[in-house]
């Protein structure tokens, strides 16, 4: 694999609310133009990372840089600006606006910045096509079954025009095909030159598109390596093992 | 059917401007009237309605357009017309000054923060005695017309700023900005991450739409020709205009100016004549529009009345 540099680097980056930590100490890199899985079982911090990359919760310790800049103290609608978008794993569709209107909201205020109502269309339509939701474009994402509301996600970040793009559980709810789809977008995006992370609870997914996985157990990194590696690594296997036990007892 | 919708506003509007030489002045008293609160609800609709930003005490910035036209007029001896720039401007410098620390609140909290700044408006107004004449009120200057003539000039005065307000509004629901507060509406993070900076287009909603409050305001004074604290600052008005918003549907260019038109003719034909229970019958219909038609009367009968859409709107509220 071409070695590029970093294009996101996390230094001991932690998180907490009050007196509850949700990360600790995580320490990664994402090399450029590499696809880095997170996996984890549930809780264990995934969702909460990517808040703190796209800047959207405060982060309580460490330091996060993006592109050689420090980002601790952006915002949001920075980050997006400076090329990192994402999606949300629960679904945050506009309303009122159409399929079309969500992703031309990415388009107009991304990276892309489209100075022109055609140039929002024509970037909307192609970020529609290429996660196949051009037939429903006109439809009020609400009446839209989950699946396709997470493509939707996707549509939205890709007609950003992201450098980085962060991918949380868009896989989850996809039938066998669509997995296939989807995996074989998002090797076409990296083709691109897009750098991604993707959080992802369907193994054959991870496994299949990830160059790197980082692994998360209750807010600390585990273990790090390539998908091989991964799923030989007794600690993860624990980790995974430990919490499905924990969730039969439970029920 | 755009351009059926075209042919129909066209029609409206010049209905309305051939109408003085038509009827009678108590009716240019009461579509002046109308007009007034078409423009306070289609400009309030830009924050309210397109931003999901409950502004209760917009009718803030009508007092203060009021008091504006008022000081600089009888204080300052500037005409009218020349004063109707700044009652827009300063609904825009409050919004702003005032957006900083407000537009951070939500929902309900945003909303009673802006009452607190009505109140506010009113008690400052009601002590600055040297330059608002406090509770004594403010008489403005009687233009050199005959009554008929004046009738007309505020008739086609408060119809101008009505249609401003239309105008901006229809502008913004076209452009950029009106993705963006669509977007803000819904979902505030979303918006933020998907690169819209959530506070800064908070603010230029809620300017645009106090500029159309504020201008509102100063017509009005000078029409009225008396103004007073209590009866520029006045909370029934926020009522009025939130029940405009919603029967004529929140967030649509046209819902509030049709609210306003039902509503305020209507209540001038039949509830005029009982005055002590006006206010009771507005509340009602507030309450009933918000259980039985919370997307307003247009967007919900779209394909026809029906008794079902009443009730079934009335199951998913309940819920
Ligand atoms: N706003 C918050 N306040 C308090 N605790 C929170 C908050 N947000 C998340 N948490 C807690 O942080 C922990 C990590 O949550 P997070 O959503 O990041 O997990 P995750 O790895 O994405 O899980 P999943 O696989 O279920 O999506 C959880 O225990 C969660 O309850
Ligand atoms: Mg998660």
């Amino acid at each position: 694999m071409m070695q590029g540099p970093a294009i996101l680097e996390a230094k001991n980056v932690a998180k907490s609310y009050g007196g509850l930590k949700v990360l600790t100490d995580v320490n990664f890199h994402v090399t450029q133009g590499e696809i880095v899985g997170i996996i984890g079982p549930n809780g264990a911090g995934k969702t909460t990372l990517m808040n703190l990359i796209s800047r959207l919760t405060s982060i309580t310790g460490g330091v996060l840089v993006y592109k050689g800049e420090t980002i601790n103290d952006k915002k949001p609608y920075e980050m997006s600006k400076m090329g990192i978008s994402r999606t949300f794993q629960v679904v945050k569709p506009f309303g009122g606006l159409s399929v079309l209107e969500n992703v031309m909201v990415g388009a107009f205020y991304g990276k892309r910045g489209a100075k022109s109502k055609q140039e929002a269309i024509a970037a909307a339509e192609e970020a529609l096509d290429i996660v196949g939701l051009g037939n429903v474009k006109d439809r009020d994402p609400r009446t839209l079954p989950l699946a396709q509301r997470k493509k939707l996600e996707v549509a939205r970040a890709l007609a950003m025009d992201p450098d980085l793009l962060l991918l949380d559980e868009v896989m989850a709810g996809l039938d066998a095909r669509e997995l296939d789809d989807m995996m074989a977008e998002i090797m076409k995006l990296k083709a691109k030159g897009i750098t991604l992370i993707v959080i992802e609870h369907v193994m054959k997914a991870i496994m299949g598109i990830s160059d790197r996985i980082v692994v998360l157990h209750l807010g600390r990194k585990i273990f790090e390596g390539n998908p091989h590696e991964v799923v030989r690594e007794p600690a993860v296997i624990e980790a995974y093992l430990g919490s499905k036990y924990a969730r039969n007892k439970e029920s | 059917m755009k351009a059926g919708k075209g042919i129909l506003f066209a029609v409206f509007v010049l209905t309305l401007i051939a109408l003085p030489s038509l009827v009678s002045g108590y009716w240019l008293r009461v579509l002046t009237q109308t007009f007034l609160f078409a423009s306070i609800a289609t400009g309030s609709n830009i924050i309210i309605g397109y931003t999901g930003y409950p502004a209760f005490g917009n009718i803030a910035f009508f007092g203060v357009g009021a008091y504006v036209t008022g000081v600089l007029s009888t204080k300052y001896g500037m005409s009218f017309i020349s004063t109707l720039p700044f009652c827009a401007l300063s609904g825009i410098v409050l919004a702003i000054l005032l957006g900083i620390p407000i537009l951070r609140l939500k929902g309900h909290y945003f909303a009673i923060a802006t009452v607190g700044v009505m109140e506010t408006f009113r008690e400052l107004i009601d002590n600055m005695t040297e330059l608002t004449g406090g509770g004594m009120g403010l008489t403005l200057p009687i233009m050199k017309l005959g009554p008929e003539s004046i009738y007309k000039y505020f008739y086609y005065a408060m119809l101008l700023c009505m249609l401003f307000a239309l105008l901006l509004s229809y502008i913004v629901s076209k452009i950029k900005l009106g993705y963006a507060l669509r977007a803000i509406k819904v979902d505030e993070d979303a918006a933020s991450v998907m690169g819209i900076n959530t506070p800064l287009y908070k603010t230029i909603a809620w300017a645009l739409s106090a500029s159309v409050v504020g201008l509102s305001g100063g017509i009005y004074a000078y029409w009225i020709s008396y103004i007073d604290p209590n009866t520029v600052f006045v909370g029934a008005y926020s009522v009025k205009m939130f029940a405009m918003i919603l029967l004529g549907g929140a967030g649509t260019v046209f819902g509030p100016l049709i609210g306003a038109f039902v509503l305020e003719l209507i209540s001038e034909v039949v509830w005029s004549k009982f005055i002590a229970i006006h206010g009771m019958v507005l509340g009602l219909l507030i309450i009933l529009i918000i259980l039985f038609i919370p997307k307003g009367l247009f967007e919900t009968f779209k394909g026809g009345f029906s008794f079902k859409k009443l009730l079934s709107n009335l199951k998913e509220n309940s819920l």
